[in-house]
């Protein structure tokens, strides 16, 4: 049976050695107390659940983190979509050689 | 009414037989229909595997967030008439049921087609109520029999030791499903009847102990399947009041799984289902034969399988989970992520006890209409028979429950963190082992049945 070697309590805090830390930095949310990897996951985050608090740069940050987040949307559909076809299109092939 | 019925069930499947009591064989009583695939094994699987893929890739289309929650929030709320009335005869018909389950399993027919104690906890209790606790909404709270005997017993209020948090009852369910696949629980009408009462004895004297609502909370692992399958249904009790939700959205709910305890008995909810129907069939038989030739002990063939199995499911998700947190750079614990996730399993879960039990509720439903009409003298057991196609109808709610869980997954995803990429991101080796888990599913489904050898 897999047994779970850590006792992780539910908090926002780096592990040790777990990666995450080397890849990104911290930024910690100043109204809650969520930290995260990437500044725009803050920025982000922070229109989302703290709007009502935010001052003019930080709904600044919030907007362009979402703008720049839709055009890597855009991307990763067009890129969805192009798998979805080879799917599609795989499975049709390989029915009509197989039936 | 009853011939009406009859007639109209026959119009719709094609028929009524006599079935002959070899019927009933194996812990589920499951028939034997001829399966038989058009198409290659490998193909029906890649199939498989392909539509959860596939709706992975279609859900993240969905990046608006708004949407999101509507689908999520949206909720009517409900009246029913006289709730006080209907509890009570809820209570009633469990107290009823469990003293009819003992009384003619251990005095009526031996035969279990003919057995009222064997057709009301296999039919009508396992299959049938089971379904409709994720198909409409969690009744078993108010039919639950030890619930209602234990309201009138005296209560020594002993405090529930926290560090075992719910792993008795991920033990429980282990070894009720390990009880089920080895001993003919399902045939013998006396050892059912049984094993009932050892149960009610266990059920009660923890409620006497501790209390009732921290024994059916904590320990009792069938009350707590029949809750985590509540929250796969639509119907659902909100601050006292009854309310209307799109099935499948409650799982998204982040107090449902709280511990790590209860995360590994979501998983093993979703593996003993898949055990269950493993243990029936041929490779099994075969895989089983060779091992026992080889000089291992029969008896310990089937409590080690199901606890590699288990460790293989629960590993399987905990990967998946560590995984998508890498790739989701997020510094939320992994526990976090592994107790938001893991309710996502439970519409899995229900899939598939539907695509086992419904045919074979209907098929038996008559027999048991039979024997609830006249519990000593039962009539000769007529069984509905399911035309070919159903086969697909069966397997098409496999697939419901892993389309049901991906959009749960997404959900969830899109609430914990910020980026939506990151949110997709997050799913990749979820789906992944989605995946595997439909494979393996379809694999059982799609293979003849085989007594369970060795039991």
């Amino acid at each position: 049976m897999a047994v779970d070697g850590t006792s992780v309590a539910d908090r926002d805090a780096p592990t040790e050695g777990d990666g995450t830390t080397e890849r990104g930095g911290t930024f910690d949310c100043p109204y809650c107390d969520r930290r995260f990897a990437r500044e725009e996951y803050r920025d982000l985050h922070l229109g989302q659940e703290h709007e009502e608090r935010l001052d003019a740069d930080e709904r600044d940050a919030y907007e362009a983190a979402h703008d720049a987040e839709a055009e890597a949307i855009r991307i990763f559909r067009l890129k969805a979509l192009a798998v979805l076809v080879l799917v599609y299109f795989g499975f049709l092939v390989v029915y009509a050689f197989t039936l | 009414m009853r011939a009406a019925l009859a007639a109209l069930l026959s119009l719709v499947f094609g028929g009524v037989l006599l079935v002959a009591p070899a019927l009933a064989h194996g812990g589920s009583l499951r028939s034997a229909p001829a399966r038989s695939l058009s198409v290659p094994l490998w193909l029906f699987l890649a199939t498989g595997g392909g539509v959860v893929g596939a709706s992975f890739l279609l859900a993240s289309f969905v990046t608006d967030r708004a949407f999101i929650r509507l689908v999520h929030d949206w909720r009517r709320a409900v009246s029913l008439p006289a709730v006080e009335v209907l509890v009570r005869v809820a209570n009633a018909v469990g107290v009823v049921g469990l003293v009819a389950v003992i009384g003619v399993g251990l005095f009526g027919p031996a035969d279990p087609l003919y057995n009222l104690g064997v057709l009301v906890v296999w039919v009508g209790w396992w299959a049938g109520f089971a379904m409709t606790t994720y198909l409409v909404g969690n009744t078993w709270p108010a039919l639950n029999p030890w619930r209602t005997i234990a309201g009138v017993l005296p209560s020594l209020d002993r405090s529930y030791p926290e560090r075992f948090e719910s792993w008795p009852a991920v033990v429980g369910l282990l070894g009720l499903v390990w009880l089920e696949v080895v001993s003919p629980l399902a045939d013998d009408p006396r050892l059912l009847a049984l094993v009932v009462l050892a149960y009610s004895a266990v059920t009660l004297a923890g409620c006497v102990a501790f209390d009732p609502d921290t024994w059916f909370d904590r320990v009792d692992p069938v009350s707590r399947v029949f809750r985590y399958y509540g929250a796969v249904a639509p119907l659902h009790h909100d601050g006292g009041r009854l309310r209307l939700r799109i099935p499948g959205t409650g799982l998204e709910d982040a107090d449902l799984v709280t511990t790590r305890s209860e995360v590994a008995f979501v998983v093993a909810l979703l593996w003993v289902t898949t055990y269950d129907g493993l243990v029936a069939t041929p490779p099994w038989r075969d895989f089983a034969t060779a091992l026992v030739g080889a000089g291992v002990p029969a008896v310990l063939l089937y409590p080690v399988a199901l606890l590699v199995g288990f460790g293989v499911f629960y590993g399987a998700f905990r990967l998946a989970i560590r995984s998508g947190r890498r790739r989701a750079e997020t510094y939320l614990p992994a526990a976090t992520l592994a107790r938001r996730f893991a309710p996502s399993l439970l519409a899995i879960a229900a899939g598939y006890h539907v695509a086992h039990y419904l045919g074979y509720f209907l098929e038996l439903s008559p027999t048991l209409l039979g024997a609830l009409a006249s519990p000593l003298a039962p009539p000769d057991p007529v069984a509905v028979v399911l035309p070919p196609w159903f086969q697909a109808v069966a397997l098409g709610f496999v697939l419901v429950g892993h389309l049901v869980a991906i959009w749960v997954a997404h959900a969830t995803s899109f609430e914990l963190f910020p980026g939506r990429i990151q949110a997709v991101r997050s799913q990749y080796a979820l789906t992944l082992v989605m995946v595997f888990y439909t494979m393996t599913s379809l694999l059982i489904v799609s293979r003849p049945y085989a007594a369970p050898p060795f039991v």
